[in-house]
């Protein structure tokens, strides 16, 4: 590098190190010290997740005594007159929702039409049996955007101390300055960990009971060490035992809604010829009363004696049968009394939930007769794939996500090309890359000063949220090297969501979804729980690129936001690469 | 030696003797070899059946079928393959009298491969179905028996005539339509012909039913087998007549030229205006290709209510290093309205698809690629033009892969399939005697029951799901996937073991439609093993309205579909039928076998179908990948057929 250049950044660093070096290195060191817990034990993951517990859309569509003027979708809507105070209301019990105890945040979207902005907030109010509060927090529901329908999106998150079955949550728009507007497709979506699942599997509908403890079981006498499928215990229904033991589920444990099929199955070890077992699911009413029945058995089917062998059954409920308080009990019956082991039983109830979102509203026709014209900023989108590029990533393989970045043009060089300054466990670092090796380096100099780095970068966030949500991440460059600027904009909410945006007349226009290419095996980026971009002009000033960092994370109760065990997944190692476009 | 010795030995050679002369005398004599037959008044030698053709080779000989101008029908020989369009037979004749004599003698020919016996050996009597047998004589069948007047020289005279082998050969009036013999709508079969050569007396012939000598009539209702009554029946105890089979056979094969066209019919169109723009010299409509073409574009048929909600993504699952994380990411985290509302496509432009190439004399067919807007899985195939009853059909094929190297499957059904030449009445298969058959292919299980129909199907189906049999693992229990973008685990999910252990494994699937008539005797529904050469197949229905039955045999992907070529074979016969694959054609190995003790098999009139199609994969339940949640493909998917033929 020349001596000029170095020059030039020693004074540059050294007035920012003055600046406040000390006491942000003091704050990012206690908010990142974490990352570097190895000695904290690994929690299994797998055990409870972040995921959807109950879902609830309302549209107005069915309901009386609401607005026909207008609406988002369908033909109506809520018409909050400026003569009502309180919109409209949902209600919920906690116990209501499925896995309450885990209740982490309640995310709303909802579609507002108003002349003006408007100074309503919306409410959320957790309240006992007798009216109590317990807690109340409310957000705006202003924009920018009048004479349109805007998209607000609301996340409220819920401490241990508000969760409790008896309570009663409360979500409403609250009109406090008495002012007209329109509501419609309110769409609530209550959050939290999952039950406990004893299966590598993060779902509360899926069940593995491999006999190595009795969680989850009743009736557990007849397991003991004894010859195994997997691990050292199995069920042991020698003697004449007749039943094993019992898996029992709350309808509400393992669904949302009522459940048409029940899927299970369980390895049988015959000691003897012509074993008559029999993998059975049945479900009993809150009275207690069978509602349903059904078993497969092993019966002539090929069971060979001293043997190891699986049988699958599949069960359809009947859904006029049943209710959300059924309870529904699997085990195996062996109705011979043969001596038999049985080992590993798997219990998979329902058929997985529905897609999210409405129905396609694409004609089939247009597309069969070659007539589909994609309309503004809906779906589906065409797909603009970002190339991963062949470089040596050596000097960046300690970037994380939990990392913040800042990218310009720090370095006054005839090449023009971005920097990256990577702000670390409280200490910020220089990279830039040399097209002579091909490769990014770290900028030997002193550190830079971190708080007012980040001030700079939030400087240059976009805050316009008719269009984007306030999740939403953006970064904007000309990512086609046609002296046009686009915008990338990411969400993680609920996906990995990267598009490509243009603004167009004064709004925004969503060119594509953007895909990865040219990653090695599985590793793309979409994949990962945490992934980081930074965008800039790092290897040609006329063409913006990604660099993507993306990783897994072994925390309990990732949030997506900051992770304090990052984890190595030999499938899916965490990785980093810049993405270009290739073509337009 | 002692007297009691010489007695016992004078005894049976007087018994010899006697056997020896009452066999060689005035009743019915059959032979099958080139020896000299003699009854009291005449001696026949030297049948020669084909005395025309392949002179060199005395005993079995061969003739491939002629596809040019064939669309009235197969003829054997053609007057391309033969001058005239004639088979000439001779024999020669002695009349053994001390008078002049009337004989008179009629020529049949049975296609011996795909026949029922003519003895049912239970009872002794002709065998229910062997008037089903594809047998003829004199085309024009009121020709009856031809008169030889011989004098009493003592010397043996040539007599020759002609014949060829024709469709509907009985002149029977289920082909007959507004005056026209169809004879293309039961063509002569496939497989070896014996030929029959009767030379009966004066006297005898008055003995001879009507129906014997005019195959066109029948016998109560039924026609009578020729062979039966001569070689078994009452017409074995003729006293002066003489019924002789040859001991050559000609061996009769189909083996179209591939590279001779595509015929584009518009009756699959339904009368509708479609793009021509593709049409060329060996795809489209002119009138050689008319004429000549042994093949037609095959348009599926698609069930319009199967709509499916696919994933947009557009993408080459076989190049693409498409993954299984892939595969469950697309199915998780798309929204409803993402997903492109569609059914499967067929065709719309004519000889797009599919090309005959006359210099290699193969076909290629293709499912097109799509892009963004037009999103398309259309699945392609071509169907021959002439039907035929019973063969072995083997094709020689290059057909997709449909495992990527990740082994996820890109959605396609490889098929090699016989389907009805449909007609109606005409090609109505055998009558179901036990519940009848379901009316028709598509209606569901409450479909009213008919004594007959005109469906017939046997399948290879090839495609990426799970036996049926044996039950114990069927269903197999597929995690539900939870859409939690904050743990790779939730979505990821893993298949069942009973899946990744044959990951790289496409199923075999072999079926028979035989329209749910329970009449065989061992009908049965759910998994029923079938034993044959040391093998145990099993063979499911669903329950007892399914129209089908069907055994699954996993192979390799790689094995099949990753070489240049690959073998499938049909065997359809009258009692059976085995599916069989291999790397050549003396390396084939079964891999599903049926027979009519628990299914009815098809005796109409078929055609072959080769097709790269999409299913709905509710049709395959247990199946690991979704056609839904497939991407549509990026880039054309080609497959190749090198050869078909019929023997």
């Amino acid at each position: 590098m020349p001596q000029k250049k170095v020059r030039k950044l020693i004074i540059i660093f050294s007035i920012l190190v003055i600046c406040g070096f000390t006491s942000s290195y003091l704050f990012l060191r206690h908010q990142y010290a974490k990352k570097f817990n190895t000695g904290a034990e690994l929690v299994r993951k797998d055990s409870a997740v972040l995921t959807t517990l109950l879902s609830e859309k309302i549209d107005f569509e069915s309901m009386e005594n609401v607005s026909a003027e207008k609406a988002f979708s369908g033909k109506r809507s809520f018409k909050i007159e400026s003569s009502i105070e309180y919109g409209f209301g949902i209600n919920k019990e906690m116990n209501a929702i499925p896995g309450y105890q885990g209740l982490k945040n309640i995310d709303i979207e909802v579609k507002c039409w108003a002349k003006k902005k408007v100074e309503a907030v919306y409410v959320l109010s957790v309240e006992d049996k007798d009216g109590k509060n317990i807690y109340w927090e409310s957000k705006p529901m202003n924009g920018d955007k009048t004479e349109n329908w805007r998209n607000l999106h609301f996340t409220f998150n819920l401490k241990p101390e508000t969760i409790n079955p008896a309570y009663i949550i409360k979500l409403y728009p609250w009109n406090k300055a008495k002012e007209e507007f329109y509501i419609d497709d309110i769409a609530v979506n209550y959050q939290g960990m999952g039950i406990p699942v004893p299966v590598g599997q993060s779902s509360t509908s899926n069940f593995l009971y491999d006999f190595e403890s009795n969680e989850g079981l009743t009736g557990t006498e007849s397991i003991k060490q004894t010859v195994a499928h997997s691990g050292k215990m199995a069920c042991d229904l020698t003697g004449g035992r007749e039943y094993g033991p019992l898996v029992v589920k709350k309808m509400t444990e393992v669904s949302t809604s009522l459940i048409k099929k029940i899927t299970a199955s369980v390895w049988v070890y015959p000691m003897t010829d012509k074993p008559n077992a029999v993998l059975t699911a049945s479900i009993t009413n809150s009275k207690g009363e069978s509602v349903f029945w059904d078993g497969k058995s092993t019966e002539n089917k090929p069971f060979p004696k001293n043997q190891w062998t699986k049988i699958n059954a599949s069960f359809s409920v009947p859904p006029e049968k049943i209710s959300l308080e059924d309870k529904i009990q699997v085990n195996v019956w062996n109705k011979g009394r043969t001596d038999l082991l049985i080992d590993d039983m798997e219990v998979v109830y329902g058929e997985g939930a529905d897609r999210k979102g409405d129905v396609s509203t694409i004609d089939a026709n247009s597309i069969y007769e070659k007539k589909f014209s994609p309309q503004k900023n809906k779906p589906p989108f065409r797909t603009i794939y970002f190339s991963k590029q062949n470089f040596n990533y050596s000097s960046l393989s300690g970037f994380t996500p939990n990392d913040e970045f800042i990218v310009g043009d720090f370095i006054k060089d005839k090449s023009n090309l971005d920097e990256i300054i990577c702000i670390h466990d409280g200490k910020a670092e220089l990279f830039s890359f040399s097209s002579t090796t091909n490769e990014f380096t770290k900028v030997k100099g002193k550190v830079l000063s971190v708080d007012s780095l980040l001030k700079i970068k939030k400087n240059s966030e976009i805050h316009d949220f008719t269009f984007f949500k306030p999740t939403d991440i953006t970064f904007s460059g000309d990512y086609y090297g046609d002296n046009k600027s686009e915008i990338v904009k990411l969400n993680m909410d609920w996906r990995f969501d990267l598009k490509l945006v243009q603004e167009e007349r004064g709004g925004y226009v969503i060119l594509g979804n953007i895909d990865f290419k040219g990653y090695s095996n599985d590793y793309n980026p979409k994949y990962y729980e945490f992934t980081k971009i930074i965008s800039g002009r790092f290897i040609s000033s006329n063409q913006s690129t990604l660099i993507v960092i993306s990783c897994n994370c072994s925390d309990a109760d990732f949030n997506g936001k900051h992770c304090n065990q990052m984890e190595s997944n030999t499938s899916l190692p965490n990785s980093i690469g810049l993405y270009k476009i290739e073509n337009k | 030696m002692n007297k009691l010795s010489i007695l016992k030995f004078t005894q049976r050679l007087v018994i010899i003797l006697v056997a020896i002369v009452i066999s060689y005398s005035c009743n019915n004599n059959t032979s099958s070899d080139g020896s000299s037959l003699k009854c009291e008044d005449f001696t026949l030698q030297n049948f020669n059946p084909l005395e025309n053709w392949q002179k060199d080779s005395a005993e079995n000989k061969t003739i491939f079928i002629d596809y040019d101008n064939a669309n009235g029908g197969f003829v054997l020989p053609t007057v391309k393959q033969q001058k005239d369009g004639l088979f000439s037979f001779e024999f020669e004749i002695k009349n053994n009298t001390s008078s002049n004599q009337k004989f008179f003698y009629k020529l049949y020919y049975q296609n011996e491969t795909y026949k029922f016996p003519e003895l049912d050996s239970s009872t002794n009597k002709e065998h229910q179905y062997a008037e089903e047998n594809f047998y003829g004589s004199w085309e024009n069948t009121s020709t009856l028996f031809k008169e030889i007047s011989l004098t009493a020289d003592n010397n043996f005279h040539k007599i020759q005539g002609n014949f060829r082998i024709i469709g509907n050969p009985r002149n029977e009036e289920r082909y007959i339509k507004n005056g026209i013999n169809n004879r293309w709508q039961r063509n002569p079969r496939v497989g070896k012909y014996s030929f029959l050569l009767v030379v009966v007396s004066e006297n005898d012939l008055k003995n001879i039913p009507a129906y014997i000598q005019d195959i066109h009539k029948k016998n109560n209702e039924h026609f009578a087998n020729p062979y039966y009554y001569y070689l078994f029946g009452e017409g074995k105890q003729l006293k002066n007549s003489i019924a002789t089979k040859s001991s050559g056979t000609l061996k009769v094969i189909a083996q179209p030229n591939l590279g001779n066209g595509i015929y584009v019919n518009d009756n699959v169109y339904g009368g509708k205006d479609y793009d021509k723009s593709f049409f060329c010299a060996t795809c489209g409509q002119d009138s050689n290709l008319f004429k000549n073409a042994p093949l037609q574009q095959f348009i599926n048929y698609v069930d319009i209510s199967t709509k499916m909600d696919n994933i947009p993504v557009v993408a080459d699952v076989l190049k693409d290093n498409y993954s299984k994380m892939d595969y469950n990411w697309n199915k998780s985290f798309y929204t409803k309205d993402e997903l492109i509302p569609t059914i499967i496509q067929t065709a719309k432009h004519p000889c797009q698809t599919v090309f005959s190439d006359a210099k290699e004399k193969k076909v290629i067919i293709k499912n097109p690629g799509t892009t963004y807007g037009e999103w398309k899985k259309e699945s392609v195939g071509i169907i021959t033009r002439h039907g035929l009853t019973y063969g072995k059909f083997r094709v020689k094929i290059k057909m997709t892969e449909l495992l990527n190297k990740n082994n996820v499957w890109n959605g396609l059904t490889n098929a090699i399939w016989l389907i009805t030449q449909g007609g109606g009445d005409w090609n109505f298969r055998r009558n179901c005697n036990k519940n009848g058959y379901m009316a028709t292919y598509w209606g569901g299980s409450t479909d009213k029951r008919v004594p007959a129909v005109d469906y017939t199907e046997i399948d290879f189906e090839i495609l990426k799901t799970p036996p049926y049999c044996p039950d114990n693992t069927f269903p197999p229990v597929y995690k539900n996937p939870n859409d939690n973008n904050k743990n790779i685990n939730s979505w990821n999910v893993k298949l069942p073991d009973e899946i990744l252990n044959t990951d790289d494994k496409i199923t075999v699937a072999c079926t028979n439609w035989d329209m749910a008539c329970s009449e065989p005797k061992d009908f049965g529904i759910g998994c029923n093993p079938v034993d044959y050469k040391g093998q145990t197949y099993y063979a499911h229905r669903w329950d007892q309205n399914y129209r089908a039955l069907t055994e699954k045999k996993e192979e390799t992907d790689d094995e099949l579909f990753a070489g240049k070529f690959y073998y499938f074979e049909i065997d359809w016969r009258p009692t059976e039928i085995i599916w069989r694959i291999g790397p050549s054609p003396d390396k084939m190995r079964e891999v599903g076998y049926m027979n009519d003790k628990i299914t009815s098999i098809a005796n109409n009139q078929m055609l072959l179908i080769i097709t790269q199609e999409y299913h709905n994969t509710k049709w395959w339940p247990g199946t690991p990948y979704a056609q839904d949640n497939i991407p549509f493909p990026a880039n054309d998917i080609p497959g190749e057929i090198y050869d078909l033929t019929i023997e």
